[in-house]
């Protein structure tokens, strides 16, 4: 999908102005438009946000009471006359067939003072702007009866602030209150979101069907009411997990905001103490998230293989025996019952010789006949189980290596958590004493807030168990509802439907499941591949990793980084944050248009043009509409991306007084 | 078209079913969100319990 034209009619300083980006030529997803300060980039992006959204996400501090209108058109007509503003995006989508989508709004000229808004009337009452959307259907193009739906449907209003974005303000993803929006976007893009209503939707309509039907007998009133009552449980659970996970999130702000007031005293030796004993926490946290994973997996084994360990010196027994017997002829060949009555009714042998009933040889095919059903299973049954075993000798070492590997890194992870733990203590203790009343009052408070955290992070391990247990319940009881149902002629139509309703939920919730993880995975590697590439000291950046809860670490030499901003320039957050935001878009898979105002502002000289070099690679899947000052697109920079460059426009204007100015766009030669 | 809007990720993974029957029915729910996404209310309950109705029955697709 991308922008084929944006078209602004007395939209703010713009008369009339046409930005046409062309058709979107192979390998060339770049789309630049350059303008000075003030020039109406930022307004550019406030057309787009304002046609789709019905929002200005961008507006400059101090311009926010300005009316919508050109300001020049107004003065010119006529008291009382109507001025209207539209803004047109025409969008191609994937089979690149037009997509028109329009707002308007009507201003009426007053004498004296400001404008008034001309509302219009619609079936759903008075609208402030009207929004019209039209694309093609086989060869006429239609206008759609919802247009609102239609473009939600299309860049869905949650997930604007991922497509079109100040640059500026991009280290807003990495504050921890930004990371459950991070999540949502992330289930958004991937219309995992919509997975998720898919499974919410199919446990209710179980509880819909089973409801409609009367059950009379008791048996299944009983297990019907046990169902119930099992769900109630396990949807409370959830509930008080997500508001756990919700305070343990405001315990965690609480606690990053004490910590930035500690980082910012005055104190040097304070403010490094910190810094360390913050790359130690973070340490102690992966350590920590180790341990736990190599304990479940021990466990797992243990659970699995335990049993088979015992048993593995009776299973090489009966393996050598099926062996021997095997090859001392034992074992009689599987004969099979059809072939043996074709021999006795041909009356003739595999080595042509006559079979006559009462003959010797007849009657030994005979017997052989009468006892090869269980000759042939008790040889199938042997070889099957011989198989089957042979599987688990061949495994067992291999899983015997992974145990003993597991436990010795576990013991590994156990030590250096023990020294993790005692430095974090030495450095808690130092900043303790440090005798500074504003200090040791943020300690203190730092203490508490750290404390509450660690407790909500065992409660909700402790209710995550629980849960496990009551879902494995439920299980149970659902499947002992079915067996009952089954039983009875009048509830087989319904044992069917729940049947496919809970196959279809346990399918939607592995493919969610999946879905999650990889998409996890992919955004930390993604961000991990192009922060490392991007950033000029890469030899000093080790890692980037993603929490469960989208938190973005950065590993320094031997300290991992979790709070990102106060750790890292403003250049470097700039570049983390292209990284993770190109990472989000790429893994996502969303395929909308993506611009951003002023992308390179924060990033110095050098490391511009290294940026500018590798940008091309970024989101190429993507039509990338970059607002950029002179001053960044320079013309070293022009050179090192106009391999990927399609179109070049440049927005040039004139001052008329302090809140008035008049912009229109050029060919940038 | 249809198809094409299902983000390609969950399609995936939709095709790689082979319980054909539940492979309709969540590619039919997975649709009727869609649709219904930026909507106020929808009434899904009808629409499911039409759905396990439809797959249900089809037996051509178990």
């Amino acid at each position: 999908m991308f922008i084929e034209y944006i078209h602004l009619k007395n939209y703010r300083q713009y008369k009339e102005a046409k930005f046409n980006f062309g058709n979107k030529k192979k390998g060339k997803h770049i789309v630049i438009i350059e303008g000075g300060n003030g020039s109406g980039k930022t307004n550019l992006m406030n057309a787009v946000t304002w046609c789709i959204f019905s929002e200005e996400r961008h507006i400059k501090k101090g311009k926010e009471g300005l009316p919508r209108v050109n300001l020049d058109m107004l003065h010119s007509a006529k008291t009382n006359s109507i001025v209207e503003v539209s803004v047109e995006l025409c969008i191609r989508d994937e089979e690149k067939k037009p997509i028109y989508i329009t707002r308007t709004q009507r201003f009426q000229k007053k004498s004296k003072g400001k404008p008034e808004i001309i509302p219009y009337v619609s079936e759903y009452g008075k609208l402030e702007s009207r929004l019209t959307v039209q694309y093609q259907e086989e060869k006429d193009i239609v206008t759609d009866m919802n247009p609102s739906r239609f473009v939600e449907q299309l860049i869905p209003r949650k997930l604007s602030d991922y497509f079109f974005f100040d640059g500026e303000k991009l280290q807003d993803y990495f504050e921890t209150e930004s990371t459950d929006r991070i999540k949502e976007a992330v289930l958004n893009l991937s219309q995992s979101e919509l997975l998720m209503l898919v499974v919410t939707h199919l446990r209710r309509t179980k509880k819909t069907l089973r409801d409609k039907h009367k059950v009379p007998t008791g048996e299944l009133r009983q297990l019907r009411k046990r169902v119930e009552n099992q769900e109630a449980q396990v949807d409370e659970t959830r509930e008080v997990i997500e508001k756990l996970r919700k305070d343990k999130k405001k315990a965690e702000v609480e606690l990053e905001e004490i910590s930035a007031k500690i980082a910012l005293t005055n104190v040097e030796s304070v403010k490094r103490l910190h810094k360390e004993r913050q790359g130690v926490e973070s340490f102690i946290e992966q350590l920590s998230t180790t341990r736990d994973d190599l304990e479940q997996d021990i466990s797992e084994l243990v659970m699995e293989w335990g049993p088979i360990a015992v048993l593995m010196e009776p299973i090489e027994t009966a393996r050598q025996f099926v062996a021997e017997a095997e090859s001392g002829g034992q074992l009689p060949p599987p004969y099979k019952k059809n072939l043996l009555d074709s021999l006795l009714k041909n009356e003739e042998c595999l080595c042509e010789r006559k079979l006559k009933p009462g003959t010797s040889p007849y009657n030994s095919v005979k017997v052989k006949r009468d006892s090869c059903d269980s000759m042939t299973d008790d040889s199938e049954e042997i070889s099957r189980l011989d198989a089957e075993l042979r599987g688990v000798s061949d495994r067992f070492p291999r899983e015997y290596k992974r145990l003993v590997q597991h436990k010795r890194r576990l013991k590994e992870s156990k030590d250096s958590l023990e020294k993790q733990n005692e430095k974090l203590e030495e450095l808690t203790t130092l900043l303790g004493e440090v005798d500074i009343e504003k200090v040791q009052v943020l300690e203190k408070a730092r203490g508490e807030a750290k404390q509450l955290v660690d407790n909500m992070a065992e409660q909700i391990g402790l209710t995550r168990s629980r849960l496990q247990r009551y879902e494995d319940d439920l299980k149970e009881i659902q499947k002992q509802f079915k067996i009952a149902l089954r039983k009875d002629e009048k509830f087989q139509q319904m044992a069917d439907q729940l049947d496919i309703l809970e196959r279809s939920e346990k399918h939607a919730e592995r493919i969610l499941e999946e879905i999650l993880g990889e998409i996890r995975e992919e955004v930390c590697s993604e961000t991990r591949d192009h922060f490392l590439s991007l950033v000029w000291k890469s030899s000093s950046f080790k890692d980037v990793n993603l929490s469960d809860d989208y938190e973005v670490s950065v590993s320094m030499g031997s300290s991992i980084y979790s709070n990102v901003v106060g750790s890292l320039s403003a250049g470097e957050t700039q570049v983390l944050a292209l990284s993770f935001m190109a990472a989000l878009n790429t893994v996502a898979k969303a395929g909308v248009p993506i611009m951003i105002d002023t992308p390179l502002s924060r990033i110095s000289k050098e490391p511009r043009a290294l940026i500018a070099e590798k940008l091309p690679s970024y989101l190429k899947g993507n039509q990338l509409i970059l607002l950029m000052t002179d001053t960044e697109y320079t013309d070293n920079v022009r050179d090192l991306m106009s391999k990927a460059v399609g179109t070049e426009l440049r927005i040039d204007y004139r001052e008329i007084s302090e809140d008035e100015s008049e912009s229109w766009v050029v060919d940038y030669a | 078209m249809k198809k094409k809007r299902i983000n390609e990720r969950i399609r995936e993974k939709l095709d790689k079913m082979k319980d054909l029957q539940v492979r309709n029915l969540l590619y039919d729910a997975f649709w009727q969100e869609y649709l219904n996404r930026g909507a106020k209310t929808w009434q899904y309950k009808k629409k499911y319990e039409y759905l396990v109705d439809k797959h249900s029955a089809d037996m051509e697709g178990s």
